[in-house]
């Protein structure tokens, strides 16, 4: 039985915000969702910038799928979930989270299997190029085929 | 706690077992929740999630949020200013965000030692959440953020009222957070750690008139 020291310390965060003023949890969402709304373009742009990088790396990655490769494709889909909800682009940000998900699956297995990169950037191409034009059934469609892809990688590779 | 308790919605991964969200709605007046003079330090890699960050900390009436772009220029920050809370991006360059508040924690800068801290990450898979849990987080929010998940964790942190754990192997928020005993088939680590048998009563149970005297003592007459 290891000792184990129990430390009580004041809540600093507590007594700061127990302070008279600020604001109700509705006032505070408000005002961040507004902020939010200001940053909406740069958030678009970042998603076009982002998935960019993607396809500049993925054919670096085709020829050398080394593990610095991928983990930068994962931090890049790690920002993309991020932005692509502020963007207003949230199937964009489930197919980046698809594409963390791939990524660990070929990290736990250190398999790599490009055709699965490539479905998943045209997946998120395509969410990105059509976005509102698709209806929220054929985006379900998209995303449903990559977590497939995923599945499957993770059943052939695990 | 259940050493690892199912999130409370799909947008937020608690490191401590499920979090209350916002208080429950009253016929008193809402509470409020002053967050002008606190420092809070936000560590993310990436311009735009920064930016986000910051404005939603900023909507919540936070002043001039602290920024920092990886766990160097946090630790430098830890190291001179005192901090009501720490937002840290599970994924940085080099030193990642759970290293950085396991370097927190053991670092005995104090008050920063102790600052509520809260891992956001965009994929919070089983592994990463027991890594977050296990740095001495407070807790794990995943992303995409949005201001309302945020704003309840930031409360529920400000709310909480756990006792920090040191030992060999930990330092952090008390990780068993509904009291229920040791993790199953164990018999716990801690000396204070009750057996999971119970035994036999070694004194007749006392009657119903016996336990209102004792909840309710009244002074004997004379």
């Amino acid at each position: 039985m290891s000792a184990v020291k129990r430390i009580r310390v004041p809540n600093r965060l507590a007594a700061v915000v127990r302070k008279p003023g600020g604001k109700t949890i509705a006032e505070a969402v408000a005002g961040a969702e507004a902020n939010l709304e200001a940053i909406r373009d740069d958030c678009v742009a970042a998603v076009d910038a982002i998935l960019a990088a993607m396809v500049e790396l993925s054919t670096v990655l085709k020829a050398m799928p080394t593990p610095e490769h991928l983990s930068q494709l994962y931090d890049l889909s790690d920002e993309m979930i991020g932005v692509a909800a502020i963007a207003n682009l949230p199937a964009v940000g489930h197919a980046a989270f698809s594409v963390c998900e791939l990524v660990d699956a070929f990290t736990e297995s250190g398999a790599f299997n490009w055709d699965a990169v490539a479905v998943h950037l045209n997946g998120l191409k395509l969410l990105r190029a059509m976005g509102d034009q698709l209806d929220e059934a054929a985006r379900e469609q998209v995303l449903d085929g990559l977590r497939a892809v995923v599945r499957r990688v993770g059943a052939v590779e695990g | 706690m259940t050493d690892l308790a199912p999130a409370p919605d799909s947008d937020a991964a608690p490191v401590p077992a499920a979090a209350p969200a916002s208080p429950a709605p009253s016929s008193g007046p809402r509470p409020r929740y002053n967050l002008e003079n606190a420092k809070v330090l936000l560590v993310e890699p990436n311009q735009h999630g920064l930016e986000i960050l910051a404005q939603i900390f900023s909507g919540f009436g936070v002043r001039s949020p602290l920024r920092a772009a990886n766990a160097e220029e946090a630790m430098a920050i830890v190291k001179k200013t005192e901090l009501d809370l720490i937002v840290c991006e599970a994924q940085l360059e080099g030193t990642d965000g759970y290293d950085f508040i396991h370097w927190l924690r053991r670092s005995k800068i104090e008050p920063n030692t102790y600052t509520a801290a809260i891992i956001i990450s965009g994929h919070t898979q089983m592994s990463k959440v027991q890594k977050a849990r296990d740095c001495g987080a407070n807790f794990i929010v995943a992303k995409p953020l949005t201001p309302k998940v945020m704003i309840d964790r930031v409360v529920w942190v400000a709310r909480e009222n756990r006792a920090f754990i040191e030992c060999d192997t930990y330092l952090g928020p008390d990780r068993r957070f509904h009291s229920i005993g040791p993790p199953p088939n164990t018999e716990g680590r801690r000396a204070d750690d009750l057996p999971l048998e119970v035994g036999d009563a070694v004194e007749p149970n006392l009657s119903q008139d016996d336990i209102d005297a004792m909840m309710q003592p009244k002074r004997k007459s004379k």
